[in-house]
């Protein structure tokens, strides 16, 4: 990745390893609102631990992302349909837990895209499994 | 295409969608199973080796002249106004000519689609959905 990415002006791309950079960018610039431009009004998240959509998905993510949790991932798999994408992703999770110690979580996410009418891809679908419980850093 | 199975009609409702598809699979009904998909889908029948199209088609042909026996569990369901994420436990038997059983099992990943005429259809079809 050598390009900078624009939070204003965010687009995910059909490109898997480009999704990621641009889903990463959102994610640890910590502004909730930017993270949830990704998704698509009707997304379904499961960052949170279980299946939110619409406002409540806005507002879970951006009470998350104001705690500075800070991700990353590889792609391990991508498969995609001429408007549609099965994105599985390591990613590797720090986040503050109810003390406010920092702990890690990896884990494995099932991520599906979208292409609009508007031409851009966008979130549908994400589904974080971990691999264990939070690790103490 | 080998026999039709006229019960077996695409649904408006994802969360039918698994029960069509293991039933048309136990038919042993190629035509009905390749509608069950859109054209450009996607299946991760063997990891690592996405199929598509003519070689999509000749792969499900070849594997259902096996009759092999598909049983599905939908564990999770995530369904947005036109996609569909479902996380299914599987297992398929099929018996070789000595008469003995092999059993698959597998975590699928199915991705669904909504159609213009309302009807979902798997656009990417991945079984070992959790295998690295």
């Amino acid at each position: 990745m050598t390009s900078t990415i624009d939070l204003q002006n965010l687009d995910l791309t059909g490109d898997p390893d480009v999704q990621n950079d641009v889903f990463l960018a959102a994610f640890n610039s910590g502004d909730g609102a930017i993270f949830d431009s990704l998704y698509r009004d009707d997304a379904i998240s499961n960052l949170s631990g279980g299946p939110l959509t619409g406002a409540e998905r806005t507002a879970a993510i951006k009470a998350f992302l104001a705690t500075g949790p800070t991700l990353k991932s590889t792609v391990k798999h991508a498969y995609s349909t001429s408007d549609t994408s099965l994105i599985i992703v390591d990613y590797d999770l720090v986040l503050s837990d109810e003390d406010g110690k920092r702990v890690r979580i990896q884990g494995t996410c099932t991520d599906v895209l979208r292409l609009g009418a508007d031409g851009k891809w966008m979130m549908a679908i994400d589904r974080p499994v971990a691999d264990s419980l939070p690790q103490p850093i | 295409m080998t026999t039709s199975t006229p019960d077996i009609e695409l649904t408006s409702d994802a969360a039918k969608q698994t029960e069509i598809y293991v039933r048309a699979f136990n038919a042993g009904d190629a035509g009905k199973l390749n509608q069950l998909y859109t054209d450009d889908a996607v299946s991760i029948w063997e990891p690592g080796r996405p199929l598509t199209g003519q070689a999509h088609r000749d792969a499900l042909a070849e594997f259902l002249a096996q009759r092999p026996v598909m049983a599905a569990t939908v564990r999770h369901s995530y369904v947005t106004g036109d996609t569909t994420l479902l996380v299914v436990d599987w297992t398929i038997t099929t018996e070789e000519a000595s008469g003995e059983k092999q059993e698959l099992a597998g975590v699928g990943l199915d991705v669904l689609r909504l159609g213009p005429d309302g009807k979902w259809r798997y656009a990417i079809d991945n079984p070992f959905g959790e295998e690295s």
